[in-house]
């Protein structure tokens, strides 16, 4: 059951995409008929005639070059006294087979560049154009074939279906051959110009040469117009009379436009009515369609500015979050910071927060800590007077001095008799230190540390004291022996279970 | 300044997908907060029970007329955020409730055509045409309106779920469904002149 109207539908538009593409096509289409109707009128008699100009001139151009290239293998061979036979040969074959000189001319320069002799060339160009004929293949490989048939390449001669086996090809005589190509296809030529396609050929051979010869009055002419002679001189001349009836043609058409507004103005030409929209509607498009250019290029230059922007900012976040994992993993900085969740006195607190911003590298908070730790050992700036009140460093021989005098005294005394002097006394006694806030070293015992077992003992500790208790009555050491010997024994008999660990090495 | 417009419901999703898919998404969010409540109402009004006993499901039947299932009925009442194909007239919409299943459609229309059943022209008239009722009962298209419940008329037309629900919303699920749309549109023009549209990836 077909319930596609059983439902409500919002906001329901008409989706007018398939219209639109069907009027467009049409007023394009309307357009172009009026473009065409247009046309006819003045445009197209003017066009038709610069095009065939065109033509003419290009057709005769392209004649005069086959001509020359012609003319100059021949000079080349030696036999530029026969250049007037050959274009009559030419000109009469041309008229007599239908086809267009432009393709007989290389047909025949193949010939005689190869057999160097014009009876040949032309009987062999002959006998080309009827083969050429019979098996549809283009005259240009004819010829070319018997170019190379008659110099004794007779491998291309097999497409023909002479009922010759390649063998056969090889070892007969390329007249023989020839022979039997001619009585193959002899006469196709007059046959095909008896048809329809050898007579429009025959007409078209005729137009052709009928545009060369216009061509070639064209020329002369524009190119005299263009002040000079050759073919280039010619085609700017028919270029600029082609922008100047362009000109007046798009002249003609705003004039007739005016009319048209005029004429409509009096509600005379309403059916003109359309020719008025053409302009205005190309412009329109025009216009539609750099604007949707231009929003192209910028929604692309917008998308790909919001595409690099979206990764620079995940490259940062990207560090920063592996610089903070670093930091949680930093090991000093998480003793540091377990150690300030610790009890700590209020200058140990700094000490570690100054040390945690060392490491962080805040350099200000870090000049600031240490300034209130230095603050908090002396207060009372006592160590810093003192400090900088020490006398000069002492000279620690200066003693030596006085007991060297002292020697050298007693010496003379010994020998002069003399008494000897006194011996010099150490009374030098250092400054006394100040007064501070500084807590005095706690009075640690000595401590002594083995390297070898990495053990601390302290000589002055106190002694540990082991009491054994042992219930009964234990006076002598004998006494103790014997009552662990006999529990010993007890145990043993009792048969209370033992467990030894072999691995572990325990016994229990 | 360039500007940017959009034609057509298909064109803005597109666009809307395109550029900004968040704008989409949000929109069809709303949509749905609009019809759910209808489609909920709709389904509400569907008997538990057939409204005959003749149209109640049996364990063997050869007709090819649905039998009454309220499950299927309610099963086939929906509604879409994705905008429609386009109707034999070149018509489409942003959004829509349906009333899918064939004895949903039956239970929602029957009688909205011919308010008294259809031409009798009985089991032994020729032809094979649709339009006309063959049932050995002259009556019968007039005997299965009268078992239903009146056709409730909505702004968007007539029926006995969807439409009645419609009707009683008043208005209210159109009214979210176009201001969503507006206010998507609006956004998204903006973002246009802003230049801050991106496309999806």
């Amino acid at each position: 059951m077909a319930t596609e109207n059983v439902g409500i539908f919002i906001d329901s538009k008409a989706d007018l995409k398939g219209f639109k593409e069907a009027e467009t096509a049409a007023a394009k289409l309307n357009k172009n008929i009026k473009t065409l109707a247009t046309s006819l009128g003045v445009a197209y008699g003017t066009r038709a005639v610069v095009n065939f100009g065109k033509a003419a001139v290009k057709a005769f151009a392209e004649d005069q070059a086959a001509t020359i290239r012609l003319a100059k293998a021949v000079d080349n061979l030696g036999m530029a006294y026969a250049n007037p036979e050959i274009t009559k040969f030419i000109s009469g074959l041309e008229k007599s087979s239908g086809i267009v000189d432009e393709q007989l001319r290389p047909a025949f320069q193949a010939l005689l560049t190869t057999t160097k002799d014009l009876g040949t060339s032309y009987t062999l160009l002959n006998d080309a154009v009827d083969i050429s004929r019979g098996s549809g293949i283009d005259l240009a490989t004819v010829s070319q074939d018997l170019a190379n048939g008659y110099v004794g390449i007779t491998r291309g001669l097999k497409k023909y279906n002479t009922g010759l086996t390649q063998a056969q090809l090889k070892t007969k005589s390329f007249s023989e051959v020839l022979t039997v190509l001619n009585k193959q296809f002899s006469g196709a030529s007059a046959a095909y110009l008896d048809t329809y396609a050898g007579k429009l050929d025959i007409l078209t051979v005729a137009a052709d040469n009928a545009k060369e010869s216009i061509g070639k009055g064209l020329v002369d002419a524009f190119a005299r117009a263009g002040g000079g002679q050759s073919v280039q001189d010619a085609v700017k001349t028919i270029e600029s009379i082609t922008q100047a009836v362009n000109a007046l043609v798009t002249t003609v058409s705003f004039a007739v436009e005016g009319l048209v507004k005029l004429y409509r103005f009096f509600d005379f030409i309403g059916s003109l009515g359309g020719l008025l929209k053409v302009k205005p509607q190309k412009m329109a498009a025009d216009t539609t369609k750099q604007q949707t250019t231009i929003a192209k290029t910028q929604i692309k230059a917008s998308t790909a500015l919001t595409k690099a922007q979206k990764t620079n900012t995940a490259e940062l976040k990207k560090q920063a979050t592996l610089k903070k994992a670093g930091t949680v993993f930093d090991l000093e900085q998480i003793q540091l910071v377990a150690a300030l969740k610790g009890k700590l006195s209020d200058e140990e607190k700094l000490r570690v927060e100054a040390q945690l911003a060392l490491l962080n590298g805040n350099v200000d908070l870090a000049k600031k800590l240490t300034d209130q730790i230095l603050a908090a050992q002396d207060s009372t700036g006592n160590l810093s007077k003192f400090l900088s009140a020490l006398p000069n460093a002492r000279n620690p021989f200066e003693y030596l001095d006085a007991y060297l005098s002292y020697l050298a005294g007693k010496a003379a005394a010994i020998a002069t008799g003399q008494a000897a002097p006194n011996a010099p006394s150490a009374t030098a006694t250092p400054a006394p230190m100040p007064s501070t806030n500084v807590p005095s070293a706690a009075n640690e015992p000595m401590i002594s540390y083995n390297t070898m077992t990495g053990l601390s003992y302290n000589p002055n500790a106190n002694q540990p004291v082991i009491n054994v208790t042992v219930q009964g009555n234990v006076i002598k050491e004998q006494e103790l022996i014997q009552q662990i010997q006999n529990g010993t024994q007890l145990a043993s008999l009792s048969g209370s279970p033992s467990q030894i660990g072999r691995i572990a090495g325990m016994f229990g | 300044m360039p500007t940017v417009e959009i034609s057509g419901n298909t064109e803005l999703r597109k666009a809307l997908r395109r550029f900004a898919p968040d704008l989409e998404k949000n929109l069809r969010k709303e949509m749905a907060s609009g019809l759910k409540p209808v489609v909920r109402a709709a389904r509400g009004f569907v008997p538990a029970e057939s409204p005959m006993s003749g149209w109640a499901a049996r364990s063997f039947s050869e007709g090819r007329f649905p039998t009454y299932n309220a499950q299927a009925i309610q099963r086939g009442i929906t509604y879409s955020t994705t905008v429609s194909k386009k109707s034999k007239n070149g018509f489409t919409s942003m959004a829509s409730i349906k009333n899918k299943s064939a004895v949903g459609a039956i239970y929602e229309t029957a009688g909205r055509k011919n308010a008294n059943g259809q031409n009798w022209v009985g089991p032994k008239a020729g032809g094979s045409g649709k339009g006309v009722s063959r049932s050995n009962n002259p009556k019968a298209g007039q005997q299965f309106i009268d078992n239903l419940p009146p056709l409730v008329s909505s702004l968007q037309g007539r029926g006995r779920l969807i439409y009645r629900a419609w009707a009683e919303d008043k208005g209210r699920a159109h009214n979210i469904v176009m201001k969503a749309i507006d206010k998507t549109i609006s956004e998204f023009y903006a973002r246009s002149a802003a230049k801050t549209l991106g496309k999806a990836a």
